[in-house]
């Protein structure tokens, strides 16, 4: 006999919470999985005041405490450093962490492609394209003054930035949908990426030698550049990226099926898409006109979360993602920072001397056609 | 009493080509797929069944007529609606990643799940039901990586039963999979939409299993004609051989099944019982004979007995009269090696 209400009764009246089955209900959660976040913390917290603390002058930690804290200091000097320059650069370091590791997570998945991230897709180029749009030639065209710092700089050169990196994300999605070979579109990536580079470099060729000194520098990376002025801006920007990472968890997990299942579970494709590739450009762009064009920490980031946590599961990706992209931009701060010299590295070298090795491993398990 | 659970009517489906022009696949199509019932698609590549599925899924615009679920018109049905009555098996490849069997028919709850995606346990329940269901329970944990073909086929089968349809259609759902792993989806497929009254519609190459499960084929021609009915009803009136008429094989109306066609050829006359007799003319039509079984055709040469008064009758010995003599063998195979050596095709 058939009955008439379909398989919503039949699961309802089903007597199939047999003591086998009662075990499955799945904790989003391990055990062991809450254990790995809770060394993150810690190793993020400590990262954070070791960075504070450790540089070309030393700064006993107590100190940082109690000038953090607004009381009396040994030096007076030491305030200046911890408050002007360290405060801002570990903000800087922890923001861009943040933001590379969410909008590598949401491009690797969009993409379907384990070597997506805003570098290898051109889009880091693309949001440069924009910077240099913003400070080399609106202000030739339109006469007015240098990069100063203020609001109007702020906004303007990030909203350059994720307009560039917008376009350069909404070409190569474009493409990855016609071109289905993953490999392709990496490679597409990687041709864009040096053709929006070399109008860039054209762009900076014709500047005068000031600018042309500082897109170079700007080229280097680093997280020295942001001023107190600008952080709460760049902090924004940010955490409106992550927001929106959160809200488009529970879609970033029906796309990990391909966009034909997610549509026919009911997703909105093109709104999803939208949603996830702002976010990503936004965040990038933003990454990109403060710290400059950094490189592999974007797919570095996620694959870590997914081999530390062992899952591919965004609601444990996203927040694994987080808090592995400040842990890991503030080391490679500090490995910039060659604490004891006054010298310190271009931050791009830190990050791809860490950021490589991954994307190697990445691509030696890439054969299987898994992910990681 | 009509238990239609979808409706088609003078249904067309293809492409848009760009600046307005459509190239339509197939049309004027009618048909239903009732409760319960388990219906199987079939038809040459390129014949359309993939357009077809694709239209009836809501994931191509329809070029004409009208598609209606439940009573409601297909594209007046919201994309969270239309994934409450209707879900998918695809032929896409999974790379999923580290999902475990658990999380990832769990997903399949995304229509009915808020904005975080979190399982209550009323969503719990369906994904239970659904492992149980599709004999998944000891694998619940595993990742989805690490199955075999035909489980993470049973995983995909259960992700589309926990989105509650009452419509579920599959595209090649045993296409890849080794022979008892195919009866083994079919069958449950087919107890699926007996237990649960779902409407389930799969496309496939698989003749000899969707003949014998099928409750309806649905047979697209290459001619662009559609054609459906019971299995049986299709072979006895000869559609089923229209569908799928080849040049080298015939379809056995009596068998059910394929046989090699000659139409040209050394004649053989074979004297044998129903079943060593099938199983001797499949051999002897394979190696390039026509075979006769009447004493009165005069152009065989050559007679080939069973002499069924041996041990057992389904293995008998087997006596060919040759022109240039009589042997007796004890095996089909041998009696296939005599005639190759001693009695040519003749092929023109």
């Amino acid at each position: 006999m058939l009955t008439r209400q379909g398989l919503a009764q039949i699961i309802e009246d089903g007597e199939v919470v047999a003591d086998d089955l009662s075990t499955l209900t799945q904790a989003v959660l391990s055990r062991k999985q809450w254990g790995v976040f809770v060394a993150l913390t810690f190793s993020v917290l400590l990262l954070f005041f070791v960075s504070l603390s450790w540089s070309s002058v030393h700064i006993p930690l107590h100190q940082i405490w109690a000038i953090l804290l607004g009381g009396a200091v040994e030096r007076e000097s030491w305030r200046t450093i911890l408050i002007d320059i360290r405060l801002p650069r570990t903000i800087t370091a922890m923001l861009v962490g943040v933001g590379l590791g969410l909008s590598g997570l949401q491009m690797q998945t969009l993409f379907r492609n384990p070597l997506a991230s805003p570098f290898t897709l051109g889009v880091s180029a693309g949001a440069g394209l924009g910077v240099a749009v913003v400070v080399i030639v609106l202000p030739v065209t339109f006469g007015y003054g240098t990069f100063g710092g203020g609001l109007w700089d702020n906004l303007s050169t990030v909203s350059g930035a994720a307009l560039g990196a917008f376009f350069v994300l909404a070409l190569m999605l474009a493409i990855a949908v016609r071109v289905r070979d993953m490999t392709t579109v990496l490679l597409f990536g990687v041709v864009i990426g040096s053709l929006v580079s070399a109008v860039v470099t054209v762009l900076v060729f014709f500047a005068d030698e000031q600018r042309t000194r500082e897109f170079v520098e700007w080229g280097f990376g680093s997280f020295h550049k942001v001023r107190w002025s600008e952080v709460p801006f760049f902090f924004a920007v940010i955490g409106v990226g992550t927001t929106m990472t959160l809200v488009a968890t529970k879609s970033l997990n029906v796309l990990l099926l391909g966009e034909n299942y997610a549509r026919s579970m009911g997703l909105n494709i093109p709104r999803a898409r939208l949603g996830i590739m702002t976010s990503a450009a936004i965040m990038s762009g933003a990454i990109v006109a403060y710290a400059g064009p950094i490189g592999f920490l974007g797919i570095a980031i996620p694959h870590l979360a997914r081999g530390l946590l062992g899952t591919s599961n965004h609601r444990v990706l996203v927040p694994a993602s987080l808090f592995i992209g400040m842990a890991i931009a503030l080391a490679c701060g500090l490995l910039a920072e060659l604490p004891g010299h006054t010298l310190f590295l271009p931050i791009n070298a830190a990050t791809s001397l860490f950021g490589a090795p991954v994307a190697l491993w990445v691509l030696s398990r890439a054969r299987r056609g898994e992910w990681v | 009493m009509n238990d239609a659970v979808i409706v088609g009517k003078a249904l067309s489906v293809g492409y848009y080509q760009g600046r307005g022009k459509t190239k339509t696949v197939l049309s004027d199509l009618d048909l239903q797929l009732h409760r319960g019932e388990f219906t199987c698609l079939m038809g040459p590549n390129g014949a359309g069944k993939s357009t077809l599925l694709r239209t009836l899924a809501g994931a191509q615009t329809m070029l004409g007529g009208t598609v209606t679920i439940g009573g409601v018109a297909l594209h007046d049905m919201t994309k969270r609606a239309l994934a409450r009555c209707l879900s998918v098996v695809l032929t896409d490849r999974l790379l999923v990643g580290n999902l475990s069997v658990y999380e990832l028919i769990g997903l399949g709850r995304f229509p009915y799940t808020g904005l975080r995606g979190r399982l209550t346990p009323r969503d719990h329940r369906a994904v239970r039901w659904a492992i149980q269901a599709t004999h998944l329970t000891d694998l619940a944990q595993e990742p989805v990586a690490e199955l075999s073909d035909g489980q993470r086929q049973r995983v995909l089968i259960a992700r589309a039963l926990v989105q509650e349809p009452e419509f579920l259609l599959l595209d090649e759902p045993t296409a890849f999979l080794d022979l008892p792993t195919r009866v083994e989806i079919t069958g449950l497929l087919r107890r699926l939409a007996r237990q649960t009254g779902l409407a389930v519609l799969m496309s496939t190459h698989d003749l000899d299993l969707a003949l014998r499960t099928a409750d309806t084929l649905w047979l697209l021609t290459e001619a662009g004609r559609f054609v459906c009915g019971a299995p049986e009803d299709l072979v006895l009136n000869g559609v089923f051989e229209e569908t799928f008429v080849g040049t080298t094989l015939a379809f056995d109306r009596e068998v059910g099944g394929f046989r090699y066609k000659q139409e040209q050829g050394t004649y053989v006359l074979m004297e044998a019982d129903a079943l060593p007799g099938l199983w001797m003319r499949r051999a002897l039509e394979r190696a390039g004979y026509r075979v006769t079984t009447s004493p009165h055709n005069g152009s065989a040469s050559v007679k080939i007995a069973a002499l069924t008064d041996a041990a057992s009758d389904a293995t008998p010995d087997w006596q060919v009269e040759c022109p240039e003599g009589t042997h007796r063998y004890d095996k089909i195979g041998a009696v296939i090696d005599h005639l190759r050596y001693h009695v040519p095709l003749n092929h023109t």
